[in-house]
């Protein structure tokens, strides 16, 4: 097969498996997981004063 | 005449005699959202849920044996054959994982490294492996040499089944295109309507061969611990 003469079947796997490293590094920095919220939220007291210095 | 029902499959896209087919690999690492930003983005949304839906999917597969990140591997390896397979529905760009290179390179090592874990490691337990649970012991032996040959053999049904399913497809796809400049008008509307309908269903068969693929590795690196 013609695409299959310039480049050997050795350099081929090392091209995919780097490939499979790379889509796995660019899926571990992109997901981002959820971590567990709690369901009781403790909201704190707050004043409401104006702003200033 | 094999060959050249076949040679549809040679690829044309080529610069000064170097065949740039399988660039085509490197379509997906476009396409994943980057992690550039601090606000996630619609398409990050989208994608993050994807994986963490897959992630919970496989941990279960996985089972109690499963170390944190184990689903890892099998979830980008879900990602880059799906965007190899749907990619290769496109016009003019060149399905990688048609060809065995790319499949066998997926399957083989994967494969090969869980073998050799666990054959090492934890060698009493893939003894017991090879007899399932609650068959008679009279058909004990007969256990024992069939889930060898099924063992040996996935590697190659892992990587024969993602090519052959994308081979199929596409060949029929261009059997039917093929015969298209010989009809009269109102066939030819037929056939494209036909050819649509096989396109939806070859996108879905992308996406679920991407999917089983993915399942399979997981369960042969379950039953190794």
């Amino acid at each position: 097969m013609p695409q299959m003469a310039p480049i050997g079947w050795l350099s081929l796997f090392i091209i995919f498996s780097l490939t499979f490293i790379l889509f796995s590094m660019m899926n571990y920095y992109s997901t981002i997981p959820q971590s567990p919220k709690s369901q009781i939220l403790k909201k704190s007291q707050t004043n409401s004063m104006n702003w200033k210095w | 005449m094999m060959t050249n029902l076949f040679s549809v499959f040679d690829p044309s896209s080529s610069i000064f005699n170097l065949s740039l087919n399988w660039m085509s690999t490197f379509l997906g690492l476009l396409l994943i959202p980057s992690a550039y930003w601090l606000m996630p983005s619609r398409w990050h949304i989208f994608w993050n849920s994807i994986l963490m839906t897959l992630h919970k999917e496989f941990k279960t597969l996985l089972g109690p044996s499963g170390h944190s990140g184990s689903t890892f591997i099998f979830v980008s390896l879900f990602s880059l054959i799906l965007f190899n397979n749907f990619m290769g529905l496109f016009p003019y760009i060149f399905t990688s994982t048609s060809h065995l290179t790319l499949t066998l390179t997926l399957a083989l090592p994967l494969w090969l490294c869980f073998m050799l874990y666990g054959w090492i490691n934890h060698t009493q337990h893939m003894f017991t492996h090879l007899v399932p649970q609650g068959t008679p012991a009279v058909l004990m032996p007969f256990m024992v040499c069939i889930e060898t040959i099924s063992n040996i053999i996935r590697p190659g049904t892992l990587a024969v089944r993602l090519a052959a399913n994308m081979i199929a497809g596409h060949l029929l796809l261009t059997l039917l295109g093929n015969t298209g400049p010989s009809l009269s008008f109102m066939i030819v509307s037929i056939l494209l309507i036909g050819q649509i309908a096989l396109l939806v269903l070859e996108s879905a068969v992308a996406i679920i061969q991407s999917y089983v693929f993915a399942v399979l590795s997981t369960l042969y690196s379950s039953e190794v611990n």
